[in-house]
């Protein structure tokens, strides 16, 4: 009855004219936050770290160390990559990781000593220029209103900061290389999908360091306004938040917004707290709305603190999980031994182990592969057998509940026709896979399963055609040179002969003699 | 007198019609020329790219240019496979015919690697590469630059050392590809 209201609201064009405002789509889900107890588990060190050398953007990086170094906790492995922990470098490999189909990428398999030392080496030579978050804080402001783009680069290259919300996309980028000036900064702590509260653990622990970071982010994207959204079924996150930030006096406002799957994520959130919808193919910053998670905010502060993004809290839940909880984990601890470490062991054979939410994740098939920063979520499932999908019969509930307004229905016929074009002209790109048209489908179809699978054509066919461009530019320039190379050859041949045929008698007497002594060198030569 | 001015004015009007026609007739063999070398383009932009001159011409641009202006068949291009040629009959309406076998047969995406330990730094391998993807210099170790590299196999022949392999290339996580739904 609420999603049809919803849904009428919506489509009469009658939205709420104060914030929060609605979205359109989404489902109101049972939040089901099994992992939220009393406190944060913190499991102990495990014996190795595995630190896959890849970016946000699927791109290798090149490490900045060698097999046999000796490293410290919070020392540059790679660009935007710092050790989790003191230890030496045992290997760089192909290791496998988390990933739908368990793909292997290079790696820094990392043994730790156990002593958790702290600190660059580099850095402590000049003891005085490691001050204290408000310092660094200063400093990056003055680089920044100075314009020293890259000093600025390299002391937050050092912070090693990502999302954590999901996605991982690098946080300094979001907040300092606006070209537009950010009038709206949204700290995301709605925390939507079912089972994960890995946020809500951390607003309930540390909501002063919190809000600290909060403050940093707003002086450093020097917004307007700065809205902390948090959904309203999280009662005592939102007491700690509120009495966190009366105390501290920052710009930023608490909004409590409805809880209705996915408000979490980054378009329906905008929509939700500014009232604007921005199309797919715009950026918020275009639009001067910067959003990033709360848990980023507090690494932004840890990191100011020169501490780097090195671990994470992330949820361990699902139905079959005996010890459901929050814990926090290096970056690099493989899913087994979060696991066994929590007491969780049990469920290592029998169960479905997925990473990521019950609705955005995906089932593992290994293990022993790592977590990063965008990990916030393990659960373990029952194994069901899978209903078999029937014929789609066109009811049209995907579209309502579709929080990017598409027709998954029609996407859904394109997709599996291979028509990429079709997909494209129905905006299959606008897709979040938040898996809402899945939930309420009576035909049971896979639909996210079939948009995951023609995105990912469709990137592929599009790289595939900028190599051609590529290609083809290369060859076009190629034959342009070699044309040039041809026509300076003749004309240099012609410019001599012409210089040989204009030359005086003597000059001429000169060349035959030259000749002549030349064939008479030659001569014997060949009669050797 | 009065019989001149009508037929003045008759002579006036048929060099105005030939004037007429004749810049008429010159715009016509523009367009025409500017709608060959647009379909030259399309065409080209239907081909893919991998300048192996296997089709017998330099290049997918020179094989595009006979394509239209010599009615050269649509199907002798590999790498392309059955989806050039479906592609090019619906662009120009002509039936889908099999690959030309002569041409070569349809093989999975390659890229050259050359054994860096075997290179003896003939440059030979530079000069054949129509899409200049290898880099090195007379007497000195040379390598393939795996991005540009369109395996179109052109390396191979003139290597006197046999050092050049082609390889199906790696997966790596950002063309990886989720699988197709059952």
């Amino acid at each position: 009855m609420n999603t049809l209201l919803n849904t009428l609201a919506t489509r009469l064009g009658f939205h709420n004219q104060q914030p929060p405002f609605s979205f359109h789509g989404g489902l109101p889900l049972n939040p089901n936050k099994r992992a939220l107890g009393e406190s944060i588990v913190e499991p102990p060190l495990p014996p190795y770290l595995i630190i896959p050398l890849i970016n946000y953007a699927k791109q290798s990086l090149t490490p900045t160390v060698a097999v046999g170094d000796s490293v410290r906790r919070g020392q540059l492995l790679a660009a935007g990559v710092v050790a989790p922990t003191s230890g030496k470098i045992k290997a760089i490999k192909p290791h496998a990781t988390i990933h739908p189909d368990t793909l292997a990428v290079n790696a820094i398999v990392l043994h730790c000593d156990g002593e958790d030392k702290r600190g660059n080496p580099s850095a402590s030579d000049n003891p005085q220029e490691l001050g204290g978050a408000s310092d660094n804080l200063s400093r990056l402001i003055k680089l920044r209103s100075s314009g020293k783009q890259s000093q600025m680069q390299q002391l937050v290259d050092q912070f090693a900061l990502s999302g954590l919300g999901g996605a991982g996309f690098p946080t300094a980028e979001k907040l300092l290389g606006n070209t537009t000036p950010v009038k709206t900064l949204i700290i995301n702590a709605a925390e939507c999908e079912p089972e994960i509260s890995c946020d809500e653990a951390l607003i309930q622990s540390d909501a002063i360091d919190i809000v600290k970071g909060i403050d940093a982010a707003v002086q450093l994207s020097q917004c307007d306004q700065c809205i902390v959204a948090i959904e309203d079924s999280k009662p005592a996150a939102i007491e700690n938040l509120q009495s966190a930030l009366k105390d501290k006096p920052t710009a930023a406002q608490l909004m409590i917004i409805p809880t209705r799957y996915p408000t979490g994520a980054e378009s329906p959130l905008i929509e939700c707290v500014t009232g604007k919808y921005i199309p797919h193919n715009q950026k918020p910053t275009d639009h001067g709305v910067v959003c990033i998670n709360i848990a980023t905010a507090l690494a932004l502060w840890h990191a100011l603190d020169n501490a780097p993004l090195d671990s994470r809290v992330l949820s361990l839940g699902g139905q079959s999980m005996p010890n459901p909880c929050n814990v926090r984990v290096r970056f690099g601890t493989t899913v087994n031994f979060i696991l066994h470490s929590t007491g969780n062991n049990s469920v290592v054979n029998d169960h479905r182990i997925r990473a990521g939410g019950p609705l955005s994740g995906f089932d593992l098939q290994n293990l022993s592969v790592p977590i990063t920063a965008h990990t916030n979520c393990i659960l373990a499932e029952p194994r069901v057998e899978i209903t078999d999908a029937q014929a789609c019969i066109r009811c049209g509930q995907c579209a309502d509940v579709c929080p990017a307004r598409l027709l998954p229905q029609q996407l859904h016929w394109h997709a599996m026709a291979d028509d990429l074009n079709g997909c494209k002209q129905f905006q299959l790109d606008a897709c979040i896979e938040c898996g809402c048209c899945d939930l309420v489908c009576p035909s049971s179809i896979k639909l996210t399963e079939t948009f995951r699978y023609a995105k990912s054509q469709a990137r592929f066919r599009d790289t595939l055609e900028l190599k051609a461009v590529a290609a083809e530019q290369r060859f076009t320039e190629r034959e342009h040179r070699l044309e040039q190379r041809a026509l300076a050859r003749k004309r240099a041949i012609e410019e001599r002969k012409k210089t040989i045929q204009s030359s005086s008698e003597p000059d001429r007497e000169e060349i035959k003699a030259a000749l002549a002594r030349a064939r008479a060198k030659r001569q014997p030569k060949q009669s050797r | 007198m009065s019989f001149v001015i009508p037929f003045l004015l008759v002579v006036f009007a048929l060099i105005a019609t030939g004037a007429l026609l004749a810049r008429l007739s010159r715009t016509n063999t523009s367009t025409d020329k500017n709608n060959t070398s647009a379909m030259i383009e399309q065409v080209n932009a239907v081909l893919p790219q991998t300048q192996c001159a296997q089709c017998g011409y330099p290049g997918c641009r020179p094989y595009a240019s006979a394509i239209i202006e010599q009615n050269e068949q649509i199907n002798r291009c590999p790498p392309g496979g059955d989806k050039t040629i479906t592609d090019l009959s619906n662009l120009l309406g002509t039936p889908v015919i099999p690959l030309n076998n002569e041409c070569g047969v349809v093989k999975p995406p390659l890229v050259a690697i050359i054994d860096e330990s075997v290179c003896i730094g003939c440059t030979l391998c530079i000069q054949a590469c129509p899409v200049d993807a290898i880099v090195g210099a007379s007497k000195l170790m040379h390598t393939v630059i795996q991005n540009e590299c369109t395996g179109c196999e052109l390396c191979l022949p003139p290597c006197p050392v046999d050092c050049i392999e082609l390889l199906t290339p790696q997966q790596t996580a950002a063309d990886w590809q989720w699988p197709r739904p059952a």
